[in-house]
Order: structure tokens, then sequence, then C-alpha cells
């Protein structure tokens, strides 16, 4: 057991390590990059969306700087984004519907959130691959990812209208009464979401 | 000794002074004097909830008793390590026509309506909550109490009839994910009324009122949590001022959504501080003098256009002027003798409740902000405390402040 744990923690510090350096420089020619494995990367399933997690989050939509997820849509006179980001996947998980959308809309940012740390590490470490993998195609440069609690701090991101479509799969379904409130899809968090994807009565 | 006043009101006038102590509510009147009118206890049993789930239960077996021999359901008691239950009156709100005097409290997580009639009260209705409430406000007709608990839901609670619901078939209007600190129904000065809620996680939320599922604004500038927030009168409609766990007040020009000003209150309030605003250990850096406040409320004096600012657990306030514009400039700091719970103020006075062994109730006069002591409304105060329990001292707005590890 404390074999493996350890394992596991040598993996993680050296993937640390590669995330620093991919987050900021640039690559030589040449290097082999792999996806990163799973098995490395399992937390429980469930994380306390009430509890004060230590998440960074922006002071509000127009403090957000968006530049380093998405480096490869950097306006290179402004040094921001060309474009907002318009698809959510809330509660990405290992990234699975971030990957196989990137390429369905290659001109839209897609942004995964997703709440518990490791998992959003490997979803990170996974897009970083990605790009390495499809260099010359350009690809997965739309995809990217952030630890954070949406139940909480959607509005921080995101301005009036700006989503066009939120994905919400395979959530937390908390069947006993007194947790109903720990649902994502509550009758009061709709109206957050309605103002986001701009479906809200005007 | 004495249990000194967690909550003290005022009504416009300045000729009704209401005051809670613990779980006891005093009304005084002024005539030559104060004197005490009217008092209400709260005398629901702490373990509400126990004891309701508890003849839930016992009707059921009885309706079931063809079911044989399974025994009756036990009467609950709290084991040896429960916590202690702490019980007080945490808000006191009249309503705008001041006919209505509104609270909460925490045995059955109630709001409790009462009928102003001169200085004495008839409860209307005492409706139960399944969270606890902890901001109230009032609907711009005066129809409805708007409540916002612990959990970060707003109930609507119809004021004038004396119909109670069941507190599970309670619907909120709105919800945060995040504990309530405020709660406020504002006028947009055409006819549309607005609630505005804010919450421990700096969220300000402008939301229509009825319609409160539709979100109008959301004001960002708060780094820590908000505590206290008033539109004050003389802006006309127009401004909100808002302060917590930062170092400095906002003020909104909040119909077009804009930070009006920052007013930074760190230099006025750093010579007031003392052990007590040390960070905790944990969190304390290596010369251990990390300080913090709170702003722990913003009273109005709406004759001097006006904001009165309490800091958590400190002996002075600042006085701070709020131009139409909600441009702030902070006007003067009054040094008071110990620190300050709480205060209310009207349009000619300012009362605030102070920590201290014996009269613990100081009126200040808005000119020359001289204080005078209230020793015949604190004399009628007869709730004792138990300070080894030491429950008030832990009754602090700084504890909202987030401290996350992971």
């Amino acid at each position: 057991m404390s074999d493996a744990l350890s394992k596991r923690k040598q993996y993680r510090e050296a993937k640390e390590e590669t995330r620093k350096v991919l987050k900021h420089a640039r690559f030589e020619e040449g290097q082999e990059v792999s996806l990163p494995k799973k098995r490395f990367y399992r937390q429980r399933a469930h994380s306390n969306p009430f509890s004060d997690h230590k998440l960074e989050y922006p002071k509000s939509p127009d403090s957000m700087d968006w530049s380093k997820y998405y480096p490869g849509f950097v306006d290179s006179e402004t040094g921001q984004l060309d474009r907002q980001v318009e698809i959510a996947d809330i509660g990405c998980g290992f990234g699975g519907l971030l990957v196989d959308l990137a390429p369905h809309f290659p001109d839209k940012l897609i942004l995964g959130m997703e709440i518990r740390v490791q998992v959003t590490q490997y979803v990170e470490d996974r897009i970083i691959a990605l790009r390495l993998q499809h260099k010359d195609t350009n690809k997965y440069q739309n995809i990217s990812v952030i630890r954070a609690n949406a139940m909480k701090f959607l509005p921080n991101f995101f301005h009036k209208g700006q989503l066009s479509k939120m994905f919400f799969c395979f959530p937390d379904p908390h069947f006993k009464q007194r947790k109903h409130k720990a649902r994502i899809i509550t009758t009061t968090l709709l109206s957050e979401y309605a103002k986001e994807s701009g479906t809200q009565q005007r | 000794m004495k249990h000194p006043f967690q909550k003290v009101l005022l009504n416009e006038k300045g000729d009704l002074l209401f005051a809670g102590a613990g779980q006891k509510l005093f009304v005084f009147q002024r005539g030559e004097n104060w004197q005490l009118t009217d008092s209400w206890l709260d005398t629901v049993d702490p373990n509400y909830a126990l004891i309701k789930e508890y003849e839930a239960r016992s009707r059921k077996f009885e309706q079931e008793t063809a079911a044989g021999d399974r025994k009756p359901p036990k009467v609950p008691t709290p084991g040896p390590g429960a916590p202690p239950k702490l019980c007080y009156i945490r808000d006191i709100h009249l309503s705008r026509n001041e006919k209505y005097l509104i609270l909460t409290t925490d045995t059955d997580k109630a709001v409790v309506v009462f009928e102003l009639d001169g200085g004495s009260l008839r409860q209307i209705k005492r409706q139960p909550l399944p969270k606890r409430p902890c901001a109230v406000s009032t609907s711009l007709d005066d129809s409805t109490v708007v409540v916002g608990d612990k959990f970060g839901d707003v109930y609507c609670i119809d004021m004038l009839s004396s119909e109670t619901k069941d507190e599970k078939d309670m619907v909120p209007v709105l919800g945060h994910v995040s504990m309530l600190t405020g709660v406020l129904n504002v006028s947009d000065g055409a006819g549309n009324e607005l609630v505005v809620t804010t919450d421990r996680d700096e969220h300000i939320r402008l939301s229509r009122f009825p319609q409160s599922y539709v979100i109008e604004k959301w004001l960002f500038e708060h780094e820590e949590f908000v505590a206290s927030i008033v539109a004050p009168r003389w802006c006309r409609d127009r401004v909100l001022v808002s302060g917590g766990g930062d170092p400095f007040l906002c003020s909104w020009r909040w119909q077009e959504g804009v930070l009006a000003d920052k007013l930074d209150l760190a230099a006025a309030v750093e010579p007031y501080l003392t052990e007590e605003h040390l960070v905790p250990s944990r969190f304390q850096n290596d010369a251990g003098d990390l300080k913090e406040f709170t702003v722990s409320q913003l009273l109005e004096l709406p004759s001097q256009n006006r904001l009165v600012v309490l800091v958590d657990k400190m002996s002075a306030f600042l006085v701070v002027s709020v131009a139409e514009d909600g441009k702030l400039s902070l006007e003067r700091t009054v040094a008071v003798a110990s620190p300050v719970i709480c205060g209310a103020a009207s349009a000619q006075r300012l009362v605030l409740s102070v920590r201290g062994a014996e009269n613990c109730l100081l009126e200040y006069t808005l000119d020359s902000w001289t204080a005078a002591e209230l020793q015949e409304v604190y004399g009628c105060n007869d709730v004792n405390w138990d300070e080894k329990g030491d429950l008030f001292a832990s009754f602090s707005v700084n504890q909202l402040r987030k401290r996350s590890e992971h």
C-alpha cells in the first residue's frame, strides 16, 4: 500500500513539474509526450460544494485573464483572447467530453470546470499532452480546464449571455431530501444558469 | 452579570427603542425618559426539531398499533457530548410603515411578526423555517417579509395573515450557495422593486422582486464576505453602500451596476486595533502582528447624510459622509470606552450597545459626539449571563472569514 502510495506521489510530483514547465516554456523538437495515466489521479467521486476550498477565481468576469488557458487564441496585438469562452462543461470529470467536442467546434472555446483537484490536474495534463501531440495541426487549442466551484462562482467567470451551451453530465444525484441543496441543478441555481446562457426573461 | 444587548433598533422618529438580550426582547418608549413598555421572551424549547420529529413518530406509532409488538418511539435527548444550543434573537426589523416588528429566533428557527400598538406588542404569527434565518427585509408595500437563511435561501412570508406553513412546505424564492448576510428590498425609482442579497462569497446580487428568479446584476468588488449593506435614503434609490471583511467600504451606483467609490478604512481603524484583532495563530505571520478587522454594521444618519460604521470588537466608530452620487469621505472617528457590539440610529439619535460590566448602552448626541449612559434602559435588562459559557464572546462577524486549506 505504502509502496503504491509513494509511487503515485512520485508520479504526481513529476507531472507537477512538467505542468509548470509546459505552461510557461516552449518545447524542443522531438520531445516525446505521453498521455497521463488515470490511475495516478484517482480521487473520491464527491466533493462538498459548500466547503471553503482554496479556489482561484476572478473577482469579476472582466478581471479574468483567459490568455494562459487558450494560448492559441491570443491576439498578438492586445495580448487578449480574440473570442470568448462559449461552451462550458460543468463537472467535466476526466475530460472525455471536452476532448471529443474539441474537433467538432474548432472555432469555439470550450471550458471544463471541475472541483476535484487531482481530476482537474489529470485533465490539464491530458490537454497539454494532446496539444503537443497535435502541434502540427494546432488541434486541442480550443479546450481548457479550471478547478472551480461552479455552484458558487459561475457568475465570477462569465458575463450575461456569454455561454451558448452548458453541459451538466452525470451530476452527483443527492437522493436524500436534506442533500437536495447540494445538487448542481436546483430551481434557485437555474436562474444563474439562465443569466449566463442568455435565456433569462427580459 | 447581565447579558449585553446583542441587537438594538430605533424607529424613524427615535421614540421607540427595541433591544434584544439573549432570548428576550425589550420595548422602550421615550416620554420624559425611556420607559419599559413591553417585553417578550422566546420560550420555545431549543430542541424544537427533535421534539417535532418525536411527535411525528409517536403519532405514526399510534396509528399503526395493529402492527403488533413494536416498541413506542423513544423520547429523544441530546447526548452528553452534544454542543450547547446557542439561542439568540439574531435580527430585529421594523416594517417600512413601522406598524410591524419582525424578529428571528434560533430555538425553532422562526420569523416572528408582531403588530405594534404604541409601545406594546401583539404577536401575529410565528413561521418556522427549515434553516436558521439571519437576514430580514420587508417588501416595499409592507405585505411580505423577505428572509434569508444560513443555507443561502430566501423565503417570502406573508406578513399580514396569521396563517403559518409547515417548514417542510416552504419554497425558496431565490438562493445562493453560501450563507446569506443581508437582504434588502430597494426601488429603482421607476416603480420596479428589486431585492439585494449579499453572501459570504463576496457576492452582491440584485434580482427583481417578486420575480426573483430574474437576476438583474451582480456587483463585484469585494474580496471578502459582505457583512452589511444599506441604501442611504438621501441618495434617492441610486446608491448602495456595503462593507464586510475587506478593509474598505464600497459604494455603488447600482442602477448602472458600477462602483461609485471605494473608501479605505485601514488607516483610520489602525490605532484602535487590539489583541482581539490578531489573526488566529495558524494563519499568523512570523512576527505575529498580523491584524484584521471587519465592518460589522452600517447605520444611516439621515438628518446628516452620514453613515456610522461599526467595526467588530473595536472601541470606536467611524462617521462617513455619503454624497448623492455615492462619493464617500471619512469625517471623523469617535472613540468609545469599550468595544461596540451593535448600534441603532434614527433621525436624531444614535444608540450603541457596548461590552462591559454595567451600563452597556450609550446614547450619542449627533453634533458633539459625546456619550450619555442610558441607565434607565439598561437597568430593565434582567437577562443573566454566565460568562463561563462565554456564548456571547463568540458572537463575532469576523468568523465569517474564509480560511481554507485545500
